[in-house]
């Protein structure tokens, strides 16, 4: 006996069968489509290994090589994984994970020989590209992956067809149809689908890559953002924009300053029961940083930030955060629960005339007058002189301004080197030249040095309102550093020393204010847009504002877009609610589908004589006749009549008007004829049953 | 010892009465006709393998989606569900119109293969592509339904014993388009044909003379005369072709030997050895014997006789005997 079990399985679908030629092409090529985009991401010779690996396969398949033995495969995988372990590190990184991912994707593309082996390989490049959305979210990217998506699906269709079929045209035909067809449900889906925040950490992109402010600053820091043309965030004002002088964006704040380094305060450990943070819809009797708002003025706008891969926001003081999961800190700075890793969507209340800090704490006043006076003894000296001098505060503010103002200082990308621990008098009283960081940390340092509570912020200034879009771009160049001191009544105030020494960067931006020399080491999509070269600018600005609308209501959809979303188009949401949607969407793509398949079946699928006949003979396949495969339909007929002894007048008109119907072409078969045929047959078989009865 | 031994034979009882159960279902469901036009009635569909794999990944990246909170993950996992979802109709449509009709059976020995034609029709105007049909246990065949309306299938089903080839019921099925989903059916088309008992051709073979013992040997002549032509018809022995009298002419011409006066052959069971099938196998090898030298032969089985006649028709009579003995005709 064979043993059915065992041949059966050999030929199961997809384990033993050959893989077919156009499928095997277009796995490799949609290989190489799937894994290009990764270049940015990872090093250049895992690329080059997976080229590798498709020649070899190529050559495979051509017969001019074989398969690698199993020792070879085993010494491939592991010089592989080790060789990405060196170039990349062991480390948390993202990176090295979608290197690993590509390797392995390369090597089973190596060994694939069964149907089995490419459906791995077609799942690896689903995976691969979900990878690359990680790092990439343009629309650019989504253009080029539907490309890849489009030709893997098309791989997949190749597979289950018969070998003659698989040409890499038909299959991507057939593939493009189903992932049309199947849009509807998915947007019903990703509408719906509830959004989740992440369940466990995560491997994030590699924190090198990124750009940004961090929480220490030595002067240079910033300058090195003012050559990146990176988008930070865009914001979309509810109503006409602020001026741009007037957009400070808090970032960070700086509060200890040592060794020539600025770098953020804590809340001491003694006082570790003072409230850090507030979130709204908590309750605010403890936020005793929030001062009473009641009769202000505020403007409301939504911040789009792009991935940062670090938790801290963007807002204008003082920032009033509406989304619950952005939190206000003690020193008004914006938090996020979560790192930024996608575009991600808060809202903000402004209150531009809000008092920060009507009161200051004993822990903050010590924090923000501190300074190790033997480190820049001259500057120390200068203050209390100028302070000696003034009047009030504010006029000692005035008079360091003016000192700015007057003598020769300079504001320059490229500054002089500092010693770390002289800094601050070298640069005021030596260098004279310095970027923002140097202006505000010398400011501050005049500050503490008269016994006047001072900080630096940093954050962005200014923005560049889209035409026609009408949103807020802020982009790295734009990043700064100002001063605010602490005045009873008034608060926190915002003092912008580098206003006195370019007051052009506040008003016209970066490039009015920087020397000639300067300029060059701008972007030069910077430079293209700012001197608005001809066309360039209204381009850039038109690719800007689609990118704007797609990060908007694509990537930055996330819960509470939805809920407003949801709860606009559908009141109160309910469970019940929901699954009517999901219900409703599945049917809707389902008749969308239906339809578009039916449709061709609709089309007279047989011949009508011959399915009234075929009714006939499957009737009397009931009461036991068969019909034999030769016999036409006449000569049946006339069998059972005879068998059964019925008269030939009552099968004859049966057979003459099928005879005609089915093979006179020149009589049209008219739909009473083929009524006609209906009854006869309807009332011979009557006579049949009944003759089988008797 | 026995416990497992007992739970075996309850599990495989099960099994049995299962698959009994499934059987007498699916014939209630799809009787046996020799057309069949295959509707959601009678057609199967359920994830492969590679669907629930396909569901994994999916899974996998919806929780990249989820972790990374990323809209396009969302996108790609979301878009590939709804494929799946959308190719159940295309693989259901596949199969769904498909008309299967029993066009031929084959005849033919024990340990042969016997061919059957199964004609596939489809729509007339809607294509499909990868459907393949075949016997449980052996290689599917695919039926090209793309470019043609209709197509024939040639289907063969290993002949095991003599008797009534019944090779049970025609499996049908589809992967189109993507491999996730498979569309099948398992139909009867009420194929039967008869197997043949295995010829075995003693040497030389174990002749009895027929008739009276009285002999009216006539003159016997020697194979190489021949006393007549005829033309050639397939299955004469290339050996006895005119080939000179084929120069000078098209036709092919035969000789046509003498037949000899005590050619008339009888096909004994009695006076053949070995046990029942080996004494029908040694009868079949004799009666294709007899039939290849044009000799007359008769059949004696237990149960029948058959008066000596020659001729293909006789020959078949005496084959379906053989097959069919001790069995219901």
């Amino acid at each position: 006996m064979v043993t059915p079990t065992k041949q059966s399985e050999m030929w199961e679908h997809g384990t033993v069968s050959q893989i077919p030629r156009n499928s095997l092409i277009m796995i490799m090529a949609a290989f190489a489509i799937v894994v290009l985009p990764h270049f940015y991401n990872i090093s250049v010779w895992i690329i080059a290994a997976g080229v590798a690996c498709v020649i070899w396969r190529w050559l495979i398949f051509i017969g001019k090589t074989d398969f690698p033995s199993f020792w070879m495969k085993v010494a491939l995988v592991s010089v592989s994984a080790g060789a990405v372990v060196i170039s990349e590190g062991i480390t948390k990184n993202l990176e090295t994970w979608a290197a690993l991912l590509v390797m392995a994707f390369a090597l089973k593309l190596l060994e694939m020989k069964t149907q089995r082996d490419a459906y791995v390989v077609v799942f690896l490049a689903y995976f691969t590209i979900s990878v690359e959305f990680i790092f990439n979210n343009s629309m650019g990217i989504v253009a080029y992956e539907l490309l890849a998506i489009t030709l893997v699906t098309a791989a997949m269709v190749g597979m289950n067809q018969f070998h003659t079929r698989v040409k890499p045209v038909e299959s991507i035909k057939i593939a493009s149809r189903i992932l049309a067809q199947a849009i509807p449900l998915m947007l019903v889906i990703f509408i719906i689908f509830p959004r989740i925040g992440p369940i466990w950490a995560i491997a994030t992109p590699n924190q090198k890559a990124r750009t940004g402010l961090s929480s220490e600053m030595t002067p240079g820091d910033i300058a090195s953002l003012a050559r990146s043309d990176e988008i930070v965030f865009r914001a979309i004002f509810e109503d006409e924009p602020p001026a741009s002088n007037e957009m400070y964006w808090r970032g960070r704040v700086y509060t200890n300053f040592e060794n020539g380094t600025w770098s953020e305060a804590k809340i001491p450990k003694k006082h570790n029961t003072i409230p850090r943070v507030y979130f709204i819809g908590q309750n605010k009797r403890y936020a005793w940083f929030i001062p009473d708002l009641s009769n202000l003025e505020k403007h409301s706008y939504t911040v789009l930030q792009e991935p940062s891969y670090d938790n801290w926001l963007f807002g204008l003081d003082m920032a009033y955060a509406q989304t619950t999961s952005v939190g206000m800190m003690w020193d008004y700075r914006l938090i996020s629960r979560v790192p930024v890793q996608t575009i991600f969507q808060y809202k903000i209340d402004t209150y531009p005339d809000a008092i920060l800090n009507t009161w200051l704490p004993e822990f903050l006043r010590l924090q923000t007058t501190y300074i190790d006076t033997e480190d820049n003894p001259r500057s120390v000296t200068f203050a209390k002189e100028i302070y000696a001098k003034s009047n009030s505060t504010e006029e000692f503010v005035n008079n360091i301004l003016d000192h700015i103002r007057n003598q020769p200082y300079h504001y320059t990308l490229e500054p002089p080197t500092l010693t770390r621990n002289n800094s601050i008098d070298q640069f005021w009283f030596d260098t004279r030249q310095g970027f923002c960081t140097h202006y505000a940390g010398a400011f501050v340092y005049l500050m503490r040095a008269a016994g006047i509570p001072a900080r630096m912020v940093g954050g962005y200034q200014g923005g560049e309102v889209n035409p026609l879009t009408g949103h807020t771009v802020i982009r790295q160049y734009m990043a700064h550093a100002w001063v605010e001191i602490w005045l009873p009544n008034k608060g926190w105030t915002r003092v912008d020393p580098t206003a006195a020494v370019a007051p052009s960067r506040i008003e016209n931006g970066l490039s009015a204010a920087l020397p000639e020399d300067d300029l060059s080491s701008l972007s030069a999509f910077t430079n293209a847009r700012i001197n608005g070269v001809l066309g360039v600018g209204k381009i850039m600005y038109l690719m800007e504002s689609l990118e704007h609308r797609w990060n908007l209501f694509v990537i930055g959809y996330n819960s509470n877009m939805q809920s407003d979303f949801l709860e606009r188009v559908l009141g109160k949401i309910t469970i019940l609610k929901i699954s009517l949607v999901l219900f409703c969407g599945a049917l809707l793509s389902a008749a969308f589908v239906a339809l578009t398949l039916l449709l061709q079946r609709g089309k007279k699928s047989s011949h009508p004589v011959i399915k009234v006949f075929q009714t006939f003979t499957s009737r009397a396949q009931r009461h036991g006749y068969r019909r034999n495969p030769q016999e036409t339909p006449a000569q049946f007929i006339e069998k059972l009549s005879k068998e059964r002894g019925i008269d030939k007048k009552d099968y004859q008109p049966v057979i003459d008007i099928l005879n005609s119907l089915l093979y006179n072409p020149s009589e049209p078969s008219t739909k009473a004829k083929l009524q006609n045929l209906k009854v006869l047959l309807q009332a011979l078989q009557n006579k049949l049953a009944l003759q089988t009865a008797v | 010892m026995s416990s497992p031994n007992l739970a075996n034979s309850l599990l495989s009882q099960s099994k049995r009465s299962f698959k009994n159960q499934f059987k007498h279902w699916l014939n209630r469901r799809i009787p046996p006709q020799q057309t069949i036009t295959l509707n959601q009635r009678i057609i199967f569909i359920f994830p492969t393998k590679t669907g629930f794999a396909f569901t994994l990944l999916l899974l996998a990246l919806l929780l990249g989606a989820v972790n990374y909170e990323n809209s396009l993950i969302y996108g790609l996992t979301f878009w590939l569900g709804s494929v799946f979802f959308v190719t159940i109709f295309y693989t259901f449509r596949n199969l769904s119109g498909i008309t299967l009709e029993l066009k031929k059976c084959g005849k033919g020995f024990v340990d042969e293969d016997i061919e059957f034609i199964v004609k596939v029709t489809r729509p007339e105007k809607s294509k499909r592509e990868g459907i393949q049909l075949g016997w449980p246990d052996e290689p599917k065949q695919w039926a090209e339904l793309f470019e043609s309306e209709s197509t024939s299938v040639h289907l063969f089903a290993k002949a095991k014993q003599r008797g009534w080839l019944n090779p049970s019921r025609l499996l049908i099925e589809t992967y189109f388009p993507l491999g996730l989903l498979r569309a099948w059916t398992w139909i009867d088309l009420d194929a039967r044909t008869i197997v043949y008992p295995k010829p075995i051709f003693d040497n030389p073979p174990h002749i009895n003379l027929g008739g009276d013992e009285e002999g009216h040997l006539t003159h016997r002549q020697g194979s190489d005369d021949f006393y007549d032509m005829r033309s050639y018809q397939p299955g004469d022995s290339p050996r006895h072709i005119l080939w000179r009298s084929y120069a000078r002419q098209d036709e092919l011409i035969v000789k046509k030997f003498a037949a000899y006066a005590d050619s008339r052959l009888i096909l004994d069971w009695y006076q053949v050895s070995g046990d029942t099938e080996s004494r029908l196998s040694r009868l079949t090898g004799m009666a294709l014997n007899a039939y290849r030298s044009e000799k007359e032969f008769g059949l004696i089985l237990p149960n029948l006789e058959l008066k000596p006649n020659a001729g293909k028709a006789h020959l078949n009579h005496v084959l379906r005997e053989l097959a069919l003995y001790g069995y219901p005709h």
